[in-house]
């Protein structure tokens, strides 16, 4: 049987552990995350090229390549540049 | 017809940001081990409390940065919905603080329980602390799967902001309970109104380095996790754009 001092140090040693675990766990990550989150914006930024120009193998034309594919705008007005292709086709 | 889309941007980490964080982190590493050194061999046992009172040097400071950073989302939230105010920004500021502010809670859960075995012989009691609590953590678990719906972003963005302010008042209320109810879990160690702090020396010393530690510690990570949850949002955008280009470029 441990003593009480040995008892003692032992939820130290879990009281400490548990929060490097978890802190400790969270904060690489996190910093995983970013990492990897900054490695395919620039990933998938360099393979499409940056400018935008129909001609730089940027997204913009992207309506004329393909029919059927909507011209593309980001985010919320995604719905409203659809809804305008349907519209004019 | 061609819309012309906003093209995505091959931007670098943002060099002040990349300095501050440097600048945090080491700060939070060479504080860690500070605390380390004072908290596990420099500061004495305590007569009662023994070994088990370098725990004072953790736990609190831990359950303080999970109410700060509830506070922080609760802000942020409240920037979200103020017309004037409104940003994106502020709703990546409230999702990250509100996931770090999870983490602490687990963490404030998990060390407060193997103190409690020691010190009440138990591993958990409905005390009103100690639910209160638990509750903030569920809670706030809650408004992390909330961000994770579908649907547009920026009812989405409400959604979430009206959720954070409307779960803060367990903040006060949890930090409060141990004044306003007899509680197994004791009080304020450091803050007792008209009355001497708890422990002194070394004790004192290492309990308030502490508060700055995981202060500065908490300042770190919320800036890692703020550009984690821009950097998310912007891909979440800009997805459909690249999810077209590639397309297109299959059809070549």
């Amino acid at each position: 049987m441990s003593s009480p001092v040995t008892a003692g140090w032992g939820y130290v040693a879990g009281g400490y552990g548990a929060i490097g675990t978890l802190v400790g766990g969270y904060v690489v990550s996190v910093v995983r995350r970013r990492r990897s989150l900054t490695r395919r914006l620039h990933s998938e930024v360099a393979g499409l090229g940056t400018s935008g120009s129909p001609t730089s193998g940027g997204p913009a034309g992207v309506a004329e390549a393909r029919p059927g594919i909507p011209p593309v705008t980001a985010g919320r007005d995604r719905e409203a540049a659809t809804a305008a292709t349907e519209e004019g086709s | 017809m061609t819309v012309v889309s906003p093209a995505p941007t091959g931007r670098s980490r943002n060099p002040t940001l990349a300095r501050v964080s440097f600048v945090l982190g080491g700060l939070s590493a060479l504080g860690v081990a500070v605390l380390l050194v004072l908290g596990l061999i420099v500061s004495p046992p305590a007569t009662v409390q023994g070994e088990t009172v370098r725990l004072v040097y953790v736990h609190p400071a831990v359950a303080m940065i999970m109410f700060v950073a509830f506070g922080v989302c609760a802000l942020a939230s409240l920037a979200y919905l103020w017309p004037r105010t409104r940003s994106p920004r502020w709703d990546h500021l409230a999702g990250a603080s509100a996931e770090v502010g999870v983490v602490f809670a687990a963490a404030t859960l998990v060390s407060g329980s193997i103190w409690g075995r020691y010190s009440w012989g138990i591993w958990w009691t409905w005390d009103a602390l100690l639910t209160l609590t638990l509750m903030l953590f569920v809670v706030f678990v809650g408004y992390l799967a909330l961000r994770r719906t579908g649907g547009d972003p920026v009812a989405r963005a409400k959604r979430c902001a009206l959720t954070a302010l409307l779960a803060f008042p367990l903040v006060p209320i949890d930090h409060y309970s141990t004044s306003w109810w007899n509680t197994l879990h004791q009080g304020d160690t450091i803050l007792r109104i008209g009355k001497a702090p708890l422990i002194e020396g070394w004790q004192l010393v290492t309990m308030l380095l502490s508060f700055v530690v995981f202060t500065v510690l908490f300042a770190w990570i919320l800036l890692h996790r703020f550009e984690v949850e821009s950097m998310e949002a912007r891909i979440e955008d800009e997805g459909y754009v690249w999810a077209i280009a590639e397309r297109r470029a299959e059809g070549r």
